[in-house]
């Protein structure tokens, strides 16, 4: 008999709602405190509502994690109808006490529904391109423990890049880690930060720099190619790009292109910006995921 | 070797046995020998007598050195012992003998190749052929090599033909041996350092800004050997990547190098612009040989046009520069020359642009504002980003890259 499954996700997967292509998801939301008072993301709570503010205001954001009543309501309603719950997480090694308060919940719920907590060690839209492949499996396979297996397997094999014209964002949110080194440069440049499956314990490391958004767009080229030459990969399994404001802005049309030229891949996807994924990344910002396997 | 024997039952806080260092040791033993072979062991030597009879042999943790020492002390209770100088001296040389290993197959080199119908046995044979002390561990596709070799370099291209290689590894012995038995050993505290030689100031602030990075700035006089020594000292670091942005650098540079005790990668670099180029490529967290790998196929990456002043009249590649005059240079040949630095600029920019969209401006000591140089040119070009630092060079105006 086929499993009921149901999907838990944050709202920082760098994908809109109806990307998802799977009806049985709950979506939690991450509070954002702007100038100490809270918000959530909303039609009016935006991305570009917030990235208008740091123009605008240069107010102060942070993010807090997801609260445990949050989840446990969500739970709570799915026992009775759910056989099995995935939680597609946002990764531990950025998020230590969101990691911690759902693995609380899965230890207390274990007797009543199993809750399988999917570490994706990504964030913005590589946990969105996790979840999305998390679907595919779903719509082929019912085997949760076979599932489990490819998911992990698959986070090893997922890689984010980060353009981020101002690094500030990051370090305040205090996801900068060992990309520091990039901070303080008198000359212009384009930081280029990833977070990398095969490295994900690093958490976020520099991967280079560069002088104009083309140049940038060239380390995430040249990086990715590296990781494919090394894992012996011909095909990127699935690519998601985003810009934090406009995905009409052009250097994600020419890191698209480098991407159509220079790789091959089976499915790009455009991704979306959410509220709570601007808060550390701030104004300018581009993303590229990509699965290899 | 009092100081010495002193120094290390002093220093040496160790809870079993002060460690003697091996540096330590050999010197002990060396001055030893000598006191030893100059028969300066009369009675009228009172202060080496009660030194000696007094050091506490069982604190040294060294058999050799405690063999010695004990020797010693019986050759000065007696008279004329001709045959136990004979073995004081004789074992002196043992000892120096042990630590002055001969190394046929200098680099001790370590990596991982990758490589899916690769067998072992054919592999193992033909790695024979590069050196020695070679080691071999396989598990599935994973190839874990360890051997001694004098190409380490070579082999590792050779070996990249067959998978693909990571985690490399390769320690100079000689380095190695130098280090362990000098008065002076250096203490690293790094995997990897980069050392980058630059002059101007606002170059060297530039460069730091770009990553973690050991900066040697110059001024008009470049730096000696052992400015160059001494700072490649002070990097601590194991193995270092160093570069200058000058060829003529380049003789000192390698002469520091010899004398250095790391693994020393020379990028062959003769301009700062390709110092950047180093810098934006440039990782901590990658080893020696993909670090050098990656910034050798990015070195020339950026191009760039320098302009200067004349000093003289001359005339090269059919422009003719009259004393006074700045001129421009591209790639070694004479770009344009004029009286207006002002329009030198403006022409070198109109002949050299083709697809980049961003072109800086570094600025010499001897120039202050361009503010209004490059209004006039965002106005004039205005598809392309203007921005201008200050380098502080010595030798030339500007220096003017296109990205």
């Amino acid at each position: 008999m086929k499993k009921k499954i149901l999907v838990i996700i944050g709202d920082n997967l760098g994908i809109a709602n109806d990307q998802i292509g799977y009806k049985d998801v709950a979506f939690m939301k991450f509070p954002v405190m702007i100038n100490d008072e809270e918000f959530k993301e909303s039609e009016e709570y935006t991305a570009a509502y917030l990235i208008e503010r740091f123009k605008k205001e240069k107010v102060t954001a942070h993010t807090q994690s997801l609260l445990k009543g949050d989840l446990i309501k969500i739970v709570e309603a799915a026992k009775d109808n759910y056989d099995v719950i995935f939680h597609v997480m946002m990764g531990s090694n950025m998020s230590a006490a969101t990691f911690q308060m759902c693995e609380q919940v899965r230890k207390e719920y274990t007797d009543i529904i199993p809750i399988i907590n999917i570490d994706t060690k990504q964030v913005i839209s590589g946990v969105g391109s996790i979840l999305i492949r998390l679907i595919d499996l779903l719509k082929t396979s019912n085997d949760i423990a076979e599932i489990t297996a490819k998911i992990t397997e698959i986070t090893t094999n997922t890689f984010t890049y980060l353009c981020l014209p101002d690094l500030g964002f990051l370090q305040r949110g205090g996801r900068i880690g060992k990309a520091k080194s990039l901070l303080g440069s008198i000359l212009k440049i384009i930081p280029v930060v990833g977070l990398l499956g095969d490295e994900a314990d690093l958490g976020m490391l520099p991967i280079g720099k560069g002088r104009t958004k083309q140049a940038a767009n060239r380390v995430i080229i040249e990086n990715i190619k590296q990781k494919m030459q090394k894992y012996k990969i011909e095909t990127v399994k699935q690519i998601v790009i985003m810009h934090m404001e406009n995905n009409d802005f052009p250097e994600l049309k020419d890191l698209e292109v480098q991407i159509k030229r220079e790789l091959k891949f089976e499915k790009l996807i455009i991704g979306h910006p959410r509220f709570c994924e601007a808060v550390h990344t701030g104004p300018g910002a581009w993303i590229a995921s990509f699965s290899l396997k | 070797m009092v100081k010495g024997i002193s120094f290390e039952l002093e220093y040496n806080e160790s809870i079993i046995k002060p460690i003697f260092s091996i540096a330590n040791i050999l010197i002990i033993s060396k001055y030893v020998r000598s006191f030893v072979s100059h028969k300066k062991y009369g009675k009228r030597n009172r202060f080496i007598r009660t030194f000696i009879t007094n050091v506490p042999l069982k604190n040294i943790s060294n058999i050799n050195l405690t063999n010695i020492i004990n020797m010693l002390n019986n050759l000065l209770q007696k008279k004329d012992n001709g045959k136990l100088a004979e073995t004081i001296i004789r074992k002196s040389d043992e000892l120096s003998e042990t630590w002055n290993p001969n190394i046929k197959y200098r680099y001790c080199t370590e990596f991982i190749l990758e490589s899916e119908n690769l067998d072992k046995a054919e592999f193992e044979n033909k790695l024979k052929e590069w050196g020695n002390s070679l080691i071999i561990i396989h598990s599935n596709n994973i190839f874990k090599i360890h051997i001694h070799t004098n190409k380490p370099k070579t082999l590792l291209k050779f070996c990249e033909e067959l998978g693909k290689i990571s985690s490399t590894k390769i320690d100079d012995m000689k380095k190695q041996h130098y280090n362990l038995i000098s008065e002076d050993r250096a203490y690293y505290n790094k995997d990897i350092a980069l050392l980058l030689i630059v002059n101007g100031a606002g170059f060297a602030d530039i460069l730091k800004g770009l990553g973690t990075v050991e900066i040697l700035c110059y001024k008009k006089v470049k730096p000696s050997v052992n400015q160059i020594h001494n700072t490649l000292l002070k990097t601590r670091a194991k193995n270092i990547i160093a570069a200058a942005d000058d060829s003529d650098i380049l003789p000192a540079l390698k002469s520091a190098i010899t004398l250095s005790k790391s693994n020393i990668e020379l990028i062959e670099s003769k301009n700062v612009v390709q110092l950047i180029s180093i810098m934006y490529y440039y990782s901590e967290f990658q080893d020696l040989y993909q670090n050098t790998k990656v910034i050798r196929e990015h070195l020339d990456n950026i191009k760039f046009c320098k302009i200067a002043r004349a000093t003289r009249d001359f005339a090269e590649d059919n422009v003719n520069v009259k004393k006074g005059d700045f001129f421009s240079i591209y790639q070694n040949r004479m770009v344009f020359s004029d009286r207006q630095k002002g329009t030198v600029i403006e022409q070198s920019i109109s002949k050299l642009t083709g697809m980049e969209n961003l072109i800086t401006i570094y600025c010499g000591k001897k120039e202050n504002n361009t503010d209004k140089i490059v209004s006039k040119l965002q106005s004039k070009f205005e598809n392309i980003t203007f921005e201008s630092y200050f380098g502080g060079q010595d030798r030339y105006n500007y220096y003017i890259t296109f990205e």
